[in-house]
């Protein structure tokens, strides 16, 4: 096991032998049932992070408390603060599974957060790279004696939430349940793991004195000959009536002249239109994934940061991590183009970025590629734990289903169009 | 004549097709349940029975025979005991008292899940670890 990345808490009951189930629950977090071979049941009406959080403590009803039976799970069991003993090494089982020490340690190493200097930002950090909320990396920091007891209630005041959004320039998470993974330059070409809905915050340098911007590739194409939409149109081909005309003069106190009806209007219905209508500025579309936020932030902050991180690091001769990006960044910026993008969909997406002009057709003087696995939300049960022969044909295609379509599990709906030749295909 | 008599007259071919239809319902209901509950899609079912999934869904609505070597196959997948998916047996819980007891208190619908999950449990053996394993290894090719 790689102590530095997120333990696979769900393979991880697959392991022990236990069955594993995602229903939809009322009230309950989870439950351990020692029926048979035994079973861990997850709600799937919690965000993933609280899902790991559950399925570890049930681990922990399992291992530690053999003999004691069943244990259905609420809120206070597995995150609040419960009198009841099993309940309470069941948690601080969870804690030390999902964050262990190894875990904790690289993570804060790498933000150059010490006990002190320890803020919110680290901590969410520390939530997010260990999957688990924000509460419960709060908790183990104090367990592993990072911080103490009052910085951790200094620390509980801050909303994960607004952390998040100050991650992403100020913009609330569209799921705010989500996590935020702030991304830049340094991370070109590399493999980000993220959750369904996890937005993923790429800041780039671009200068925009050029006229050159980070696109990606489907919004660059020969420009159209203009056509105009098709609800303008039907504008021109019914004029407004005449009341309607007298109403809207009135109210924007328009002065056009009398030998001139059709046009005033209709400059008008175009503005109201405008005003009215709650289309917002199309944003650029990627593959597989949703843009949800388009923002620059100018001022000194382009590669300034990248440039002064290495100075500080040669001063210091601290090694430099070999995983680590060292050469200068490509594009230097006036300032930085942030980008927030979501992906709805799980399994690998590759995320394109070129930085050139959009007036022409000149080459991009350069690219930015993102590589992102995208993990789904699990619903009913573990398919690989239904799958006893590997050999059998319909595991690997309903483990493909799976990844494809999650949240789409029951299908009835039968296929009319299928011919008898499509029979004779699959028998 | 007895009503005893008339029910054990089972030459009447309508009464006959009548109640094989019921029957193949319910079977064709049961077997939907438990597909249901372990989230697999008719054309998952038809791919591992090798059979069209139209067929799969004439089964399910009670319009399609089930052979005997399909019946074990399904009872297979879905991890549920032929006799269950024909209506003979329930499925006997080790541990029902306590369990009834410690659910007493949940919601109706947590209730419910948890018991029959715990059905499940009880019918469905260990699970299998071969897809993990699989999981693993190509884990580990992408990683060199």
């Amino acid at each position: 096991m790689n102590p530095a990345t997120q333990v696979d808490v769900f393979g991880m009951c697959e392991d022990l032998g236990l069955w594993l189930a995602f229903l939809p629950m009322d009230k309950l977090l989870g439950a351990f049932i020692p029926e048979g071979a035994g079973g861990v049941l997850v709600t799937t009406q919690r965000p993933i992070p609280i899902q790991r959080y559950t399925a570890a403590h049930e681990i922990g009803h399992w291992r530690l408390d053999h003999g004691h039976g069943i244990a259905l799970d609420g809120e206070e069991h597995v995150l609040g603060a419960t009198a009841v003993e099993r309940e309470q090494l069941a948690q601080i089982f969870a804690g030390s599974l999902l964050m262990p020490p190894p875990l904790v340690f690289g993570v804060l190493d790498r933000l150059d957060a010490t006990g002190t200097s320890l803020d919110p930002h680290h901590a969410y950090a520390v939530a997010r790279e260990a999957g688990v909320s924000y509460e419960a990396a709060v908790r183990q920091l104090t367990h592993l004696e990072v911080i103490t007891a009052d910085h951790a209630v200094e620390l509980r005041r801050h909303r994960p939430l607004q952390i998040k959004a100050d991650l992403a320039l100020g913009r609330r998470p569209v799921n705010g349940y989500a996590d935020v993974w702030p991304v830049n330059e340094l991370w070109d070409d590399m493999l980000l793991s993220v959750r369904v809905e996890d937005e993923v915050v790429i800041s780039l340098p671009e200068n925009r004195s050029t006229g050159y911007r980070w696109m990606f590739p489907s919004e660059h194409s020969p420009p159209e000959v203009t056509t105009p939409p098709p609800n303008l149109r039907t504008h021109q081909i019914q004029p407004p009536d005449a009341t309607q005309i007298a109403a809207l003069r009135d109210q924007f106190a328009l002065a056009s002249p009398p030998d001139r009806p059709a046009r005033a209007p209709g400059v008008v219905l175009d503005r109201l239109r405008t005003v009215a209508g709650p289309a917002p500025r199309p944003l650029p579309s990627a593959a597989g994934a949703d843009v949800v936020g388009d923002g620059y932030v100018p001022a000194r902050t382009g590669w300034l940061p990248a440039r002064r991180a290495r100075r500080q690091r040669l001063a210091r001769h601290a090694p430099t991590p070999p995983d680590e990006i060292t050469s200068a960044p490509v594009v230097a910026g006036t300032g930085r183009r942030v980008l927030s993008v979501r992906f709805p969909r799980p399994g690998p997406a590759t995320l394109r970025l070129q930085y050139r002009s959009p007036y022409s057709d000149t080459e991009p003087a350069s690219d930015y590629v993102l590589h992102a696995l995208v993990e789904p939300r699990h619903v009913g049960f573990s398919i690989d734990q239904l799958a006893e022969d590997v050999d059998e044909p319909w595991i690997a295609r309903a483990r493909q289903r799976q990844l494809e379509r999650p949240s789409d599990p029951i299908d009835d709906v039968p296929d009319e169009g299928e011919t008898p030749g499509d029979e004779d295909s699959s028998v | 004549m007895t009503d005893q008599a008339q029910a054990g007259d089972s030459r009447d071919p309508t009464r006959e097709r009548d109640t094989d239809d019921a029957e193949q319902e319910q079977l064709g209901a049961r077997l939907k349940e438990a597909r249901e509950y372990v989230g697999l899609l008719q054309e998952d079912v038809a791919g591992a029975l090798g059979i069209p999934r139209t067929s799969v869904h004439a089964i399910e609505a009670g319009k399609r025979k089930v052979t005997g070597l399909e019946l074990r196959r399904l009872a297979r997948l879905y991890r549920r005991p032929v006799g269950w998916l024909l209506g003979e047996e329930e499925i006997e819980l080790n541990d029902a008292e306590p369990l009834f007891r410690a659910t007493a208190a949940l919601s109706e619908e947590d209730k419910e899940q948890v018991l029959r999950f715990a059905e499940f449990l009880a019918a469905a053996g260990k699970p299998g670890t071969a897809g993990r394993q699989a999981r693993r290894g190509a884990a580990a090719t992408e990683a060199t």
